[in-house]
């Protein structure tokens, strides 16, 4: 096993590059090219590693966090509800979104916490659970991204 | 002498400038980092596509088609004429198109380059831009308000064509920097985009056509057109300005059930002549690489549709044609000159010829071409064992070929023979015996190239220490040649990487060779200290 990289077919990345990666492979083109090149000079075996398992690295992003958030406030509880709810077409987006995350009290705190760094809550909590609630990253990620 | 020293560096400046080529790093490299591109583009196409599959977006979008457009792009089957029927659902998607029109209310331009391509320049030295980041729940509400630029407006075509229950495909044409263009140095200049450069689309979308077996394309917002793509396509990018960030080699259609497919062929008319030499799939190994990729973002079985779909794709294959220069037929895949036969290959006896090609020069000949097919690869017998096969009796050598240098095993004979696959079967290597002792060569050796030509009851096992280590618990063994290596002065060297032994002495010369390195490395350690 090389030294930036763990057992052979890794692909080492930390959870927050590779969120950030994610976000940008799914919704800014724009910031492809400077985010790889960032990427490719602070882990030196990153990209022999993907061009190696290609199919590793397509799970890795595909899988990984991005669509956990996107997953849990979207699609997932999205089809849930509109199950549940059969055609009612009263239900409003946001009727569905409260109805279904449950929030710890633990998440709570972390939440408003982030909140009160000037973000709106919506974007907060998507953040967070694609952070696999990790406050630090998530707080990372709203200043980077989010901060106008 | 100075004049001398001048001249000479300026004629090497001017050798340099007239050879604009990059190094064979930067070669490699950019390979590579086309190669990356292509995923990064693959992956966000597949995550857009599931962006689209949101019922959110579905419930709402399907609001905007009237239940008569709505029974349109449902139509019966006519049996009579299935065509009947292929065109109600044609109607139905210009009415749907015209109302995603209304439904658009802002269209953004392009800030910056984009999904288009990207030049070596503005890889190698990316600028930090300013640019947002989507997300998802951004992305719905962008589509349900109708803002964005004409990708966004394309994708959003896809998911009401989906409210609508029709079988759409999100289509996006990849655009990873070209990594043919082997030039040193461009212009650097300001991106500037402009409506020649755009005037191709990236994103477009595909409805299968039940009762025509096809899929019909769509372009709801560059060309605002439909079209059912016989031989071109109005999508595929001509012009000077528009190619030069718009190169059609990886067009990929990802569908509501995550299919994701290579359908390329559908919109390049000289696909096989032309687009090939771009695409990284030009090398069999990339061609690996690359369904390794598609495999891994195609999430769903195989279907009727996607039969119907690689026999219209054959069809094309055929439609486009032989080339008409020799050039293109050099690298077909489907075509071979006479004079591009390697070495070992013949023609298939009998065959003939499929196609003429006329020369355009002065001396006016006329060329044969052949179809690959009948293109019979064949090995000499040393070759074939090394493959783990070995000539059947009575075969008959198709070819004799002067020695090629790099031989293993030197022969009186300057002459080589070659024989094809047919005359060939799996070399099946001898048992060993009840004490464990396997027949050896002549060298002493045991020869395993493939596993198949291990014995049956016998294991490989290898290591650096593996001969050590069956010596000293004393079983019987062979040392195994697992390759050849060449050196200098057409020398082949045996390389040995471990033993054969026989499967019941397996276990103990494991556990020998691990006895061995432990004791190798509490040496080390003790020296070290």
């Amino acid at each position: 096993a090389g030294a930036a990289g763990g057992p052979p077919g890794s692909i080492g990345l930390t959870m927050e590059d590779l969120l950030a990666l994610r976000q940008v492979v799914a919704g800014n083109p724009e910031a492809l090219a400077p985010l790889l090149e960032n990427l490719s000079i602070r882990y030196p075996q990153l990209r022999e590693q993907i061009l190696a398992n290609p199919e590793v690295f397509v799970s890795m992003l595909l899988e990984a966090v991005g669509d956990n958030l996107q997953g849990v406030m979207g699609e997932e509880f999205e089809g849930l509800a509109g199950g549940e709810l059969g055609g009612n077409d009263d239900a409003s987006a946001a009727g569905q979104e409260q109805h279904i995350v449950q929030l710890s009290e633990e998440d709570e705190q972390a939440i408003s916490r982030l909140c009160e760094l000037g973000f709106e809550r919506n974007l907060v909590i998507q953040v967070y659970f694609a952070c696999d609630k990790n406050e630090e990253i998530a707080a990372n990620i709203l200043f980077s991204e989010y901060a106008d | 002498t100075d004049k001398y020293k001048n001249q000479q560096s300026v004629s090497k400046r001017k050798r340099n400038v007239e050879r604009n080529v990059c190094s064979n790093e930067e070669r490699k490299s950019r390979k590579d980092d086309h190669k990356l591109y292509l995923i990064c583009c693959l992956v966000s196409g597949y995550i857009r596509n599931g962006w689209i599959n949101s019922p959110k977006l579905y419930k709402r979008l399907s609001k905007l088609i009237p239940d008569k457009i709505f029974e349109l792009l449902h139509p019966k089957k006519d049996e009579e004429m299935p065509l009947r029927s292929t065109r109600k659902l044609l109607d139905g998607l210009k009415k749907a198109m015209e109302i995603w029109q209304k439904h658009w209310k802002i269209m953004k331009n392009y800030e910056n380059v984009s999904y288009y391509m990207r030049l070596w320049n503005e890889i190698r030295e990316p600028k930090n831009s300013k640019s947002k980041t989507i997300i998802k729940q951004q992305f719905i509400k962008q589509i349900l308000k109708g803002i964005g630029d004409h990708d966004l407006a394309a994708q959003g075509f896809v998911a009401l064509l989906r409210s609508c229950e029709l079988n759409a495909r999100l289509v996006m044409s990849c655009q990873p920097p070209d990594f043919t263009n082997l030039k040193k140095s461009e212009p650097l200049s300001k991106v500037q985009m402009n409506e020649e450069i755009t005037k191709f689309p990236i994103f477009w979308c595909e409805v299968w056509d039940k009762f025509g077996k096809k899929w019909i394309t769509i372009d709801p917002i560059n060309f605002k057109t439909i079209e059912q793509v016989r031989l071109h396509s109005k999508l595929e990018p001509k012009g000077v300005e528009a190619s030069k960030r718009n190169i059609m080699r990886y067009v990929i259609g990802y569908d509501r059930k995550k299919g994701c497919r290579d359908i390329t062929r559908r919109y390049v008319h000289w696909y096989n002549c032309k687009c090939r030499r771009k695409r990284i799939t030009k090398d069999e190994d990339e061609e690996i690489w690359y369904h390794k990729l598609i495999d891994s973002l195609h999430k769903r079985k195989r279907t009727k549709i996607d039969d119907y779909e690689d026999i219209y794709f054959d069809q094309r294959d055929q439609d486009e044609g032989m080339p008409d220069n020799i050039q293109d037929l050099k690298t077909h895949p489907l075509y071979i000159l006479e004079q591009s036969l390697k070495q070992n290959q013949i023609l298939r006896s009998g065959c003939k010829e499929c196609g003429f090609l006329k020369l355009q020069n002065k001396t006016k000949g006329v060329l044969k071409v052949y179809l690959r097919s009948d293109v019979i690869d064949l090995k000499s017998s040393r070759e074939w064992y090394m493959k783990g096969r070995i000539l059947k009796k009575g075969s008959r050598c198709l070819k004799k070929i002067k020695k090629r240098r790099f031989n293993p095993i030197e022969g009186s004979d300057d002459e080589e023979r070659l024989y094809p696959y047919e005359d060939t079967e799996m070399y099946i290597p001898p048992l060993a015996n009840e004490d464990g002792e396997i027949v050896k060569n002549a060298f002493g050796n045991i020869e395993v190239f493939t596993p198949s030509m291990i014995p049956q009851n016998c294991s490989l096992i290898e290591s650096p220490v593996s001969i050590k280590a069956a010596k000293a618990i004393n079983v019987p063994f062979v040392k195994a040649v697992t390759s050849f290596k060449f050196e200098k002065g057409n020398k082949a060297k045996p390389v040995i990487t471990g033993v054969v032994v026989a499967s019941w002495f397996k276990d103990a010369v494991i556990s020998a060779i691990d006895a061995i390195e432990y004791s190798e490395e509490q040496e080390k350690r003790q020296s070290e200290e």
